[in-house]
C-alpha cells in the first residue's frame, strides 16, 4: 500500500551548517514510528520540516501521495497531519474545554457566517463538536478539569491537553514532539499506553520524537535513527537495539558530552 | 558645473542629517536591543536636549561644548529616573511598556508646550563662516556638527567596547539570563542603558538646535526618522543604525534637492514599507521581536 | 511578546442562563436610559458631548476588534480620516447623499485595509505597530499636501449633514439618535462576531499563535479579517462624524487620536467590547470637565493612561468585577 507519509531525501541547511542531510523514510497508515538519535542529531529539525514549520532546503515530502512542501501549517492540518509542541502546548488563559474546541476548529462543520447569526444549524454543529470534545477529554482523563484554565493544570495534564487539542483536529497522522519530556516514569508509562490505545481505537498513525528509550522501545513498531543530520539506521526496536552504528552514535555522543 | 556644487552641498547636508539620524537611531535601537523596549518618547528627549542647549547657550551664554555636556547629563539622568519609575514595571509586558512610552511622550511634549509655549525659538549658529575648497564652500557650522557627531559616536563606541558598564550592557543585550548568572546587575544596567540612549538623543537635539530651531514639536520628525532607520537597519542592531542613519540622511538630502522635501518624505516611508515586506527583520536586523 | 496580555477581547463563551437574562435586562435598561437621555436635558453642550462619546466608543470598539487578534494599530486615526475624506468629498464633489457616502467610506476603507493587511500583517509584534505608525504618518502627509483634493491645511468647510428620507439631521438632538443607532448596530455586530467561530479564531491567535496555526486556523486570513472589519467600521464612523462636525482638515484625526483610542481601550479594560465603551464614556468628557487647564487635555490623557497601566492594568472593567461577586466562579473562562 502507498505510504501515508513519504520523506524523500530532505536536507536542511542553516547558513553553512547541514542540520539534515538526505534523510528518507516512510510511514504506513498503521504504524507507530519513533524518531530517535543522540542530542543534536537533527530530530527536532526533521520534525519541524515534516510538519511544515520549516521548509526543506531540498528534497520532497509527500502526505497521502501529495506534496506538502511550502504549504502553511494550517493547510497541512486540514490534510490530516497534526503535531503537538514541546513548550506552550495549550491556550493558557482559556478553559480546558475551550482549548479542545479550538483544536476542533477545522473539523466543526459549521458555517462561519452562520455562527455569527447563531443559526440553529450552527448551534447543532457546535453542540456536536462539543460532545466530541467531551469524549476526547474523557479518553485523556481530563474531564475533572473541564472548566479550569489550562494554564493552571499540572505539567502532565497540560501535555495530555496538548494531545487532546491535536486529536480534535481528526488527524490521520499524529506527530508528537517529545511527549513525555519532564514526566515521571509512571506518567510516561501511562502516556505510552494511552498512545497505543488511541492508535488502535482511532486508527491513527503516530510519529514521535523522543529521548525516553524505554517508552520508544516499548511503543514503536519501527524506529528511525538520526545522527549528525543523517539517517544511520532504520528497523524494529529489537534490530535497532543491536545495531552497532546506533550504539556507537550514542556512546560517541556520551564521550563527547 | 553648477551641478557639482549642488551635489556637494547635498552631500554635506546629507552627512549632517545623517549624523543626527544616526545618533537618534543608535539610542533608539540600544533600548530595544538591551531592554526590548520600543521608546515612543525618544523624540521628546531629543526636544529636551534642544531646549537645554537653547537655554544654556543662548540665555546663559555658556560655551557650547559645556552646553552639550549639560544637555547630555540632565536628559540622561532624567531618562534614568523615567526608566526606574515608569518603564521598569513593564519589563514582563512589552506591549504595555510600549504604550507607557506613548503616554510619556504625550506628557513630555504637552508639558513643554505649557512651560515654554509653542512658538519656535531660533538659535544662532555656533560658528560662522565657511571653509573654501576650490569652487566648493562648506559652512563651518555644518562641519562642526558632523565632527561633533563623529566624536560623540566614537566615545560611545569606546564606552561600549572598553568599559565594564559598556560590556555589561552588551552582555545583557545578547543574553539576559546568562548575564544575570555572571553577576551583572541587570537592575543597574537597564536605567543606565536608557539614560545613555536618551542622552544620545539629547545631544542630537542640542547639536541640531541652530539648524532647525527649537520648539516643543521638534522631536516628532527625528523620532519618525529614527524609526525608519531602525527598521531599515534592524531593531537592536547598532551597526545597522549607523549605516542606516547615514544612508537615509543621504537619500533624504538628495531626493529633497531633486524632488522637494514632501516627495522625499513620502519616498522614504514607502521605501521602508517596501523593505519590510521583503525582509521583515530589516536589512541587518536581529531576530524578530 | 505577549500581546494577548494587553488587549484581547474575551467574551464569556457560554454564560449560564440566569446570567444571560441579567445581561439582557441590564442592556435594555441602559438602552431605555440612552433613548430618554436627551429629553432630560436641553443643554446643547451636553448633547454634543454625548454624541462624541458615542462616536468615540465605536472608534475604541473597532480598534478593540483589531486588537483581539493581538495586533495594535497606531494608524487607526488614519482610517477614520480616510473614511471622513471619502464621504465628505463624495458629498461635496459628486453630490452623493451622506447616508450612502458613509457606506461607501466604510467599504473603501475596509477594502484598503484588506490590501494593506495582507501586506503588513506578515510583520509580527513590534514591527507591525511601527509600520502602522509610519503608514498613519504617510496619510497625514498626503492629506496635508494634496491640496487640489483635500484643500490641505485649510480643510473642507460646509460639509453637508446626513439626510434621512429628506429629513436633515441638522441638530445635535437629531444626530444623537442616529449616532445611538449606529452605536447599537456596531456593538451588536461586534458582539455577535466575537461570540461566533470568528471570535474563537481571533482569541486563539491572540493567545497562542503557533498553536492556533497548528490547529488548522488560518492565522493570516483571520488577522486580515479583523483588521479589515475594524478599519472599515472606523472609516464609516469617521464619515458619520464628518457629517456632524461638517468641517474636515488633516488636523481632525491625527496620531494623537490614535493614541487616544488606545488609551480608551486600555483604560476601559481588556475586554475589548465593554472596555472600549467604558473607556470612551469615561475619557471623552474628561477634558471638558477639567477645562480650567487649557491645553492640558492631552497631558491628562497621558497621565491617566500611565496611571491605569501601572495601577489598574485590567482597566475600569476590573473595578466593576471587584464589586460584583462572581457566583459559580469556575463556569466561564476568565477574560
Amino acid at each position: 500500500m502507498t505510504a501515508l507519509l513519504e520523506v524523500d531525501a530532505i536536507s536542511r541547511r542553516f547558513g553553512g551548517l547541514n542540520a539534515l542531510k538526505d534523510v528518507s523514510f516512510a510511514i504506513q497508515p498503521n504504524e507507530i514510528i519513533g524518531l530517535i538519535g543522540p542530542n543534536g542529531a537533527g530530530k527536532t529539525t526533521c520534525f519541524n520540516v515534516v510538519s511544515g514549520v520549516m521548509r526543506p532546503s531540498s528534497g520532497a515530502i509527500r502526505f497521502k501521495g501529495r506534496s506538502i512542501v511550502g504549504r502553511t501549517p494550517s493547510q497541512i492540518v486540514s490534510e490530516g497531519l497534526v503535531r503537538t509542541f514541546q513548550a506552550t502546548t495549550v491556550f493558557p488563559q482559556s478553559t480546558v474545554i475551550e482549548n479542545v474546541m479550538r483544536g476542533a476548529f477545522t473539523t466543526a462543520n459549521v458555517s462561519m457566517i452562520g455562527s455569527i447569526f447563531n443559526t440553529s444549524a450552527s448551534r447543532t454543529a457546535l453542540a456536536e463538536t462539543e460532545a466530541r470534545c467531551d469524549l476526547l477529554l474523557e479518553r485523556l482523563a481530563l474531564t475533572p478539569f473541564r472548566e479550569r484554565r489550562a494554564g493552571e493544570l499540572s505539567y502532565g495534564a497540560q501535555r495530555r491537553l496538548g494531545v487532546a487539542i491535536a486529536l480534535a483536529a481528526k488527524p490521520v497522522l499524529l506527530m508528537l514532539d517529545e511527549p513525555v519530556a519532564g514526566l515521571n516514569p509512571e506518567e510516561a508509562a501511562d502516556f505510552g499506553r494511552l498512545i497505543r490505545q488511541l492508535h488502535e481505537s482511532e486508527n491513527i498513525a503516530v510519529l514521535l520524537v523522543e529521548h525516553h528509550m524505554r517508552l520508544v522501545m516499548g511503543l514503536c513498531h519501527r524506529l528511525v535513527v538520526l545522527d549528525h543530520g543523517e539517517k544511520i539506521a532504520e528497523g524494529s526496536p529489537v534490530e535497532i537495539r543491536a545495531n552497532r552504528k546506533v550504539i556507537e552514535a550514542y556512546l560517541g555522543a556520551e564521550e563527547a558530552a | 558645473m553648477g551641478y557639482s556644487i549642488l551635489l556637494a552641498q547635498a552631500a554635506l547636508n546629507g552627512l549632517v542629517i545623517g549624523a543626527m539620524y544616526t545618533l537618534m537611531a543608535v539610542g533608539f535601537t540600544l533600548t530595544f536591543g538591551i531592554m526590548r523596549v520600543v521608546n515612543f518618547a525618544h523624540g521628546e528627549f531629543y526636544m529636551l536636549g534642544a531646549f537645554t542647549g537653547f537655554f544654556t547657550y543662548v540665555c546663559w551664554d555658556i560655551p557650547f561644548v559645556v552646553c552639550l555636556l549639560i544637555a547630555a547629563l540632565i536628559v540622561g539622568i532624567l531618562g534614568m529616573l523615567v526608566e526606574r519609575t515608569l518603564i521598569q514595571p513593564f519589563r514582563a509586558d512589552e506591549m504595555s511598556g510600549m504604550i507607557a512610552t506613548l503616554a510619556i511622550s504625550v506628557i513630555i511634549q504637552n508639558g513643554a508646550v505649557l512651560l515654554w509655549g509653542p512658538q519656535p525659538r531660533p538659535m544662532p549658529d555656533i560658528v560662522t563662516g565657511s571653509l573654501a575648497i576650490g569652487p566648493f564652500s562648506f559652512s563651518w557650522s555644518r562641519l562642526v556638527v558632523i565632527a561633533a557627531a563623529a566624536l560623540i559616536f566614537a566615545l560611545f563606541w569606546l564606552f561600549m567596547q572598553r568599559t565594564r558598564l559598556g560590556r555589561a550592557m552588551r552582555a545583557v543585550a545578547q543574553d539576559t539570563e546568562t548575564a544575570l548568572i555572571q553577576g551583572i546587575r541587570v537592575n543597574h544596567v537597564y536605567p543606565l542603558a536608557f539614560g545613555v540612549s536618551v542622552a544620545l538623543a539629547a545631544l542630537a537635539g542640542a547639536l541640531m538646535g541652530p539648524v532647525f530651531s527649537v520648539s516643543p514639536f521638534v522631536g516628532a520628525t527625528p523620532m519618525l526618522k529614527a524609526f525608519v532607520v531602525v527598521i531599515l537597519g534592524g531593531l537592536g542592531s547598532v551597526p545597522g543604525a549607523v549605516v542606516g542613519g547615514l544612508v537615509l540622511g543621504m537619500i533624504e538630502s538628495f531626493t529633497a534637492t531633486i524632488f522637494g522635501s514632501l516627495v522625499s518624505d513620502i519616498l522614504q516611508l514607502l521605501l521602508v514599507i517596501l523593505i519590510l515586506l521583503v525582509r521583515p527583520s530589516g536589512l541587518l536586523g536581529q531576530r524578530e521581536a | 511578546m505577549d500581546a494577548s496580555g494587553v488587549i484581547a477581547g474575551h467574551v464569556e463563551q457560554r454564560a449560564p442562563s440566569r446570567r444571560r437574562w441579567r445581561f439582557a435586562v441590564a442592556g435594555f435598561v441602559l438602552l431605555a436610559a440612552a433613548l430618554a437621555l436627551p429629553q432630560l436635558t436641553t443643554n446643547q453642550f451636553h448633547l454634543h458631548l454625548a454624541n462624541l462619546m458615542l462616536l468615540n466608543a465605536i472608534f475604541a470598539v473597532s480598534l478593540g476588534l483589531i486588537a483581539s487578534v493581538g495586533q495594535i494599530s497606531l494608524g487607526h486615526a488614519a482610517f477614520v480620516a480616510a473614511g471622513a475624506y471619502i464621504s465628505a468629498l463624495a458629498a461635496m464633489n459628486l453630490k452623493i447623499p451622506p447616508i450612502f457616502g458613509i457606506l461607501i467610506a466604510g467599504l473603501v476603507t475596509g477594502f484598503a485595509a484588506v490590501l494593506l493587511g495582507k501586506v503588513l500583517l506578515r510583520l509580527r509584534g513590534v514591527y507591525f505597530v511601527l509600520v502602522t505608525f509610519l503608514a498613519g504618518q504617510v496619510f497625514t502627509l498626503v492629506a496635508l499636501n494634496w491640496e487640489s483634493v483635500t484643500h490641505g491645511a485649510n480643510g473642507l468647510v460646509g460639509i453637508p449633514a446626513i439626510s434621512l428620507f429628506g429629513f436633515p439631521l441638522a441638530t445635535r438632538l437629531r444626530f444623537y439618535y442616529f449616532a445611538l443607532a449606529a452605536f447599537v448596530l456596531v456593538l451588536t455586530f461586534v458582539w455577535a462576531l466575537m461570540r461566533s467561530q470568528y471570535g474563537r479564531a481571533f482569541r486563539s491567535i491572540a493567545e497562542n499563535i503557533r498553536l492556533a496555526e497548528s490547529s488548522g486556523i488560518d492565522v493570516s486570513h483571520y488577522q486580515v479579517v479583523a483588521f479589515a472589519l475594524g478599519s472599515g467600521i472606523a472609516g464609516a464612523t469617521g464619515a458619520i462624524m464628518v457629517h456632524y462636525i461638517r468641517f474636515l482638515s488633516p488636523d481632525s484625526f491625527t496620531f494623537n487620536d490614535s493614541v487616544a483610542y488606545i488609551t480608551m481601550l486600555v483604560v476601559g479594560g481588556r475586554t475589548g467590547l465593554i472596555g472600549g465603551v467604558l473607556g470612551a464614556l469615561f475619557l471623552t468628557p474628561l477634558p471638558e470637565f477639567l477645562r480650567g487647564f487649557v491645553g492640558a487635555q492631552h497631558i491628562i490623557y497621558g497621565v491617566i493612561l500611565l496611571a491605569v497601566l501601572l495601577f489598574l492594568p485590567n482597566g475600569l472593567v476590573s473595578l466593576g468585577r471587584f464589586f460584583v461577586r462572581r457566583s459559580g466562579a469556575e463556569t466561564e473562562a476568565s477574560p
